[in-house]
């Protein structure tokens, strides 16, 4: 679902379906031909609207911020660790982000300005909403997104789907995760000594089969590989050197840092490779 | 003890989503309004049920795999404003590794939840600032000096958070990394990562499943 941008079979999906970008440029004349498609989606009432659902999103995020704040200093965590992890989170977030607004500027040429906005500010995911356009184009029988007979109800449709077709995740934490956390905690409780190697096997299995796919695919993507290993050592080195030298920064920035090095040497490696 | 935190949490989590679900209604009935359209149902519950045969799973499966990790309060926040394995994650997992606490602990759970909130902030800033700077910064980061950079963020990504861990955990990783790389070599490195959704979970039981049979070894020998 949210992951529908890492999710290389709905890259395809996006790429066969949504064709090239002369696709976008058919459906944005559309857009800008049909006069009332226009004032609608690209208009101040739904920049209003759509506003009101980014901010309700963000002020949900401050709630359980306050919450969790709360809890850490009851458990003993400084306010220094934490005010470092959210540091991080911050300044780590940014780089993922950019190429967010590069799909925001490819949908904003398909469905408008605001609707694209609110799309990938809650639940964002660019091939996901794609998708879900193009699905809901071939319900009303034209050959997808790239069809030049898109008609007004059309979009209307379109934004129904992209807002509903991806709300499993949330339904599922609405009526399940409750109990499934209840029970986990209660094995927890119970588990003794194990539960500590438990949630530690869980991470590793989980990081193995995200990170192994990059680091072997060596064949398709140097570039990849390479980006991977760099990253990986500078990670290494700035936890060894902020260890020893205790600079407190370092910590902080070690996974920005990490990160930009490993797509620097992507950038410099591209020319010898 | 950590009853009251975890009631909140779940308290908050559930009235959120219900509350965000009902405001993302919002902007489809706005819009249906305001063109004065009449949709026909049919179609769009027809468009609905393809879209979901394809998420369903994969929501409930990841939902169910990122939980050991985040937390319940992390992923009530992550499913909603989305970019998990991305964003989400790394993010939360880094500020564990800063703060020196472990996934799934109390107080790991409690900088999950920070970590994942202040990058939810983040985006929503950066994606706003984007929306109304329409264009600005786009020829920029799509310049193909740039481009192999943006290409690889993932790869980069994935490498400054796993291996660390990986070396903290020696041990524990050798049969997920084994498994793993021995299914992209069966397999092909895209289509593991194609199937993500569904290798994750088995991986991560069978990394439980030998690490408490090791466990349990251990004990024995005692």
């Amino acid at each position: 679902m949210n992951e529908a941008r890492g999710n290389p079979r709905l890259k395809e999906t996006q790429l066969t379906r949504a064709g090239p970008s002369a696709a976008f440029i058919h459906i944005r004349e559309v857009l800008s031909v049909s006069e009332s498609v226009n004032r609608v989606f690209n208009g101040t009432t739904l920049y209003l609207v759509c506003g009101l659902v980014v901010l309700y999103v963000t002020v949900q995020a401050l709630l359980f911020m306050r919450l969790a704040w709360r809890r850490g200093i009851e458990l003993g965590i400084t306010e220094k660790k934490m005010r470092q992890a959210v540091t991080n989170s911050a300044v780590f977030s940014i780089i993922p982000s950019l190429p967010i607004v590069i799909m925001l500027m490819v949908l904003t040429q398909v469905i408008g300005r605001y609707i694209s906005w609110l799309r990938l500010s809650v639940i964002g995911s660019a091939a996901y909403e794609n998708m879900a356009i193009d699905i809901a184009a071939k319900s009303y029988g034209l050959t997808g997104l790239g069809d030049l007979g898109f008609s007004p109800e059309i979009y209307v449709a379109a934004t129904w789907v992209m807002s509903f077709g991806i709300v499993w995740g949330i339904l599922f934490n609405i009526f399940f995760m409750g109990t499934l956390d209840k029970r986990a905690k209660k094995i927890q409780s119970r588990g003794g000594g194990f539960m500590k190697i438990a949630s530690a096997a869980l991470f590793v299995g989980m990081l193995a089969v995200m990170s192994m796919p990059h680091l072997a695919n060596f064949i398709r993507n140097d570039l990849g590989t390479l980006s991977f290993c760099t990253a990986a050592a500078v990670s290494l080195l700035i936890g060894d050197v902020s260890k020893r030298t205790n600079i407190g920064a370092l910590k902080e920035f070690a996974f920005p840092i990490s990160l930009i090095a490993g797509m620097l040497t992507a950038i410099l490696a591209a020319p010898l490779l | 003890m950590n009853n009251n935190f975890d009631i909140s949490v779940n308290r908050l989590g559930r009235t959120s989503s219900i509350v965000a679900l009902a405001m993302m209604s919002m902007p489809p009935i706005y819009v249906t309004w305001a063109m004065g359209i009449h949709i026909d149902t049919g179609n769009v519950l027809a468009a609905l049920f393809n879209v979901a045969a394809v998420f369903i799973p994969i929501c409930v499966i990841e939902n169910i795999s990122y939980y050991p990790i985040l937390g319940a309060g992390g992923v009530y926040l992550s499913c909603i404003t989305g970019n998990i394995m991305n964003m989400k994650l790394p993010a939360a997992v880094s500020g564990m590794t800063i703060a020196g606490v472990e996934p799934g602990s109390q107080e790991g759970e409690v900088i999950s939840i920070l970590c994942v909130a202040m990058s939810s902030i983040a985006t929503a800033a950066i994606l706003f600032i984007g929306m109304l700077g329409i264009g600005f910064l786009v020829p920029y980061l799509q310049t193909p000096l740039l481009k192999p950079g943006f290409d690889n963020i993932m790869p980069a990504l994935m490498g400054a958070l796993s291996i660390p861990f990986f070396l903290k955990n020696i041990k524990l990783s050798v049969t997920p990394i084994a498994v793993s790389l021995i299914l992209c070599l069966a397999l092909g490195p895209t289509t593991v990562q194609r199937n993500q959704s569904y290798i994750m979970p088995c991986v991560m039981l069978l990394s439980v499943a030998v690490a408490y049979v090791v466990h349990k070894q251990k004990e024995e020998k005692k």
